[in-house]
């Protein structure tokens, strides 16, 4: 009996260990897993701007009362005019290193108690071109303080300078790729400069065809008729502080290969 | 003395014309206790409303990898700033967070503030953030959580600018139109 029972129960353990054995050869399933992730269509756009600022201290002087000259027997100037000190400019600068155009304007407000005293800016509004074909774009403007200063002011903080930094308003993209930007000369001359700032060499109207937009300064124009060397054609300002007005333009020069200009996006008042 | 006889038409008639009066007064009492008591108030321009300089650094603030430059400009003489950002926001109502991409880099030579700022309201003020940093996460407050539901909001980053030596604030800030999402 004792045997027998033996017996079973090594039979058993047997059967078991095979179980096991068996559980370790074979096939064994595990999941694979894997994920598709999608890319961007488009490089997405990162934003980057210097912007570099003059020291923004102002001096307002009051008339002073003439000075008697006893040699000439004559009262003379004292010698500084009421008003703003004659060098009281200051400069901001923004260089643009971002992969798209930005437009900034520039405001002011005045501090409680201090209306009487205006910010000027050379212009209210500057275009920065995209740095994406490699050279980063600058703009600089200028900013100087009129009106009055109330009596007793001492170096008083008088207001606050806003630059507002924005994605640039549509502009037609083939405008935007060719046409950077135009600076005007005195003679109403229109210089055109590539992207990579060669000066272009436009032999004809096709060159420089109907419809295009360019940015000059704060104002967005559009060329409308056709625009041959020597001709006489319209840009219409579309944006800016003369919508809608029409600037004839009577001549046109043609550049030479010797005029070009690398990396020059400073604008400039004519 | 003559008498006047007003037919049973013309009671009735009265009667109504009183009655419109009556229900008008009470209506126009409604509206005038609500737009002195009840009515919210449109919210102030709080745009220029500046913090104080003397911040606290900003918590959430890491530092920008591999950002080595050194500003060179002289403090004294204005200002020299690099912004370098993202116009789309993103704002998780049930994490009570807000995500952006905002970096003040090493060639600064300024400490920020950052405001977002939508419809007039302050969203979030970040403390200060000192060159060589930037910012990915900023935590909400529970009543500008309440303000928002989901959507899409024009809003704007306003930056101000304070001198690193003296923690004097600068008279040029920047505005930057951006555009929030809000999701739960």
């Amino acid at each position: 009996m004792k045997k027998r029972t033996m017996a079973l129960l090594l039979a058993m353990v047997m059967l078991l260990s095979t179980s096991v054995f068996a559980a370790g050869l074979g096939d064994h399933t595990g999941e694979v897993t894997a994920t598709y992730v999608e890319g961007n269509d488009e490089s997405p756009i990162v934003y980057s701007v210097d912007i570099t600022w003059d020291e923004l201290d102002f001096t307002y002087y009051e008339a002073s009362a003439p000075v008697w000259d006893p040699v000439n027997h004559q009262y003379v100037s004292s010698g500084q005019a009421e008003g703003w000190a004659e060098n009281d400019v200051a400069e901001i600068e923004l260089i643009n290193h971002s992969n798209t155009d930005i437009l900034a304007t520039y405001s002011y407000a005045a501090n409680a108690g201090y209306e009487s005293a205006e910010m000027t800016f050379a212009s209210t509004q500057t275009y920065i071109g995209s740095a994406e074909n490699g050279y980063q774009k600058t703009a600089t403007n200028t900013v100087s303080p009129s009106g009055t200063l109330p009596e007793g002011t001492d170096n008083a903080v008088i207001g606050y300078i806003t630059i507002q930094i924005a994605a640039c308003p549509d502009v037609d993209p083939q405008m935007a790729n060719d046409w950077v930007n135009a600076q005007q000369t005195s003679l109403h001359d229109f210089e055109y400069y590539n992207e990579n700032y060669d000066v272009l060499l436009v032999e004809s109207a096709d060159e420089v065809p109907s419809g295009k937009r360019y940015v000059l300064e704060d104002e967005l124009y559009e060329l409308s008729g056709e625009f041959t060397a020597f001709n006489t054609y319209t840009a219409v300002i579309l944006s800016g502080m003369d919508d809608g007005a029409e600037l004839n333009y009577n001549y046109y020069r043609t550049l030479t290969a010797a005029e070009s200009f690398k990396n020059n996006n400073i604008y400039t008042k004519p | 003395m003559k008498q006047h006889h007003h037919p049973k038409q013309e009671r009735h008639f009265y009667r109504g014309l009183l009655l419109i009066l009556i229900l008008f007064a009470v209506a126009s009492s409604a509206v005038a206790v609500w737009a002195v008591f009840f009515r919210e108030p449109e919210p102030e321009e709080v745009v220029a409303i500046r913090p104080d300089y003397e911040l606290d650094v900003e918590e959430n603030a890491k530092p920008i990898p591999n950002d080595n430059f050194v500003a060179t400009k002289d403090p004294k003489k204005g200002g020299f700033v690099t912004l370098t950002y993202s116009d789309q926001v993103s704002i998780d109502l049930s994490e009570k967070t807000a995500s952006l991409v905002f970096a003040n880099p090493q060639r600064s030579n300024q400490d920020m503030v950052l405001q977002i700022v939508i419809q007039n309201h302050i969203i979030t003020q970040t403390g200060r953030l000192v060159p060589g940093n930037q910012i990915a996460t900023l935590p909400l407050e529970e009543d500008s959580v309440a303000k928002l539901t989901t959507g899409k909001y024009e809003g704007k980053f306003v930056v101000f600018y304070y001198n690193q030596e003296t923690g004097e604030q600068a008279t040029v800030n920047t505005e930057i139109p951006i555009m929030v999402v809000v999701k739960n």
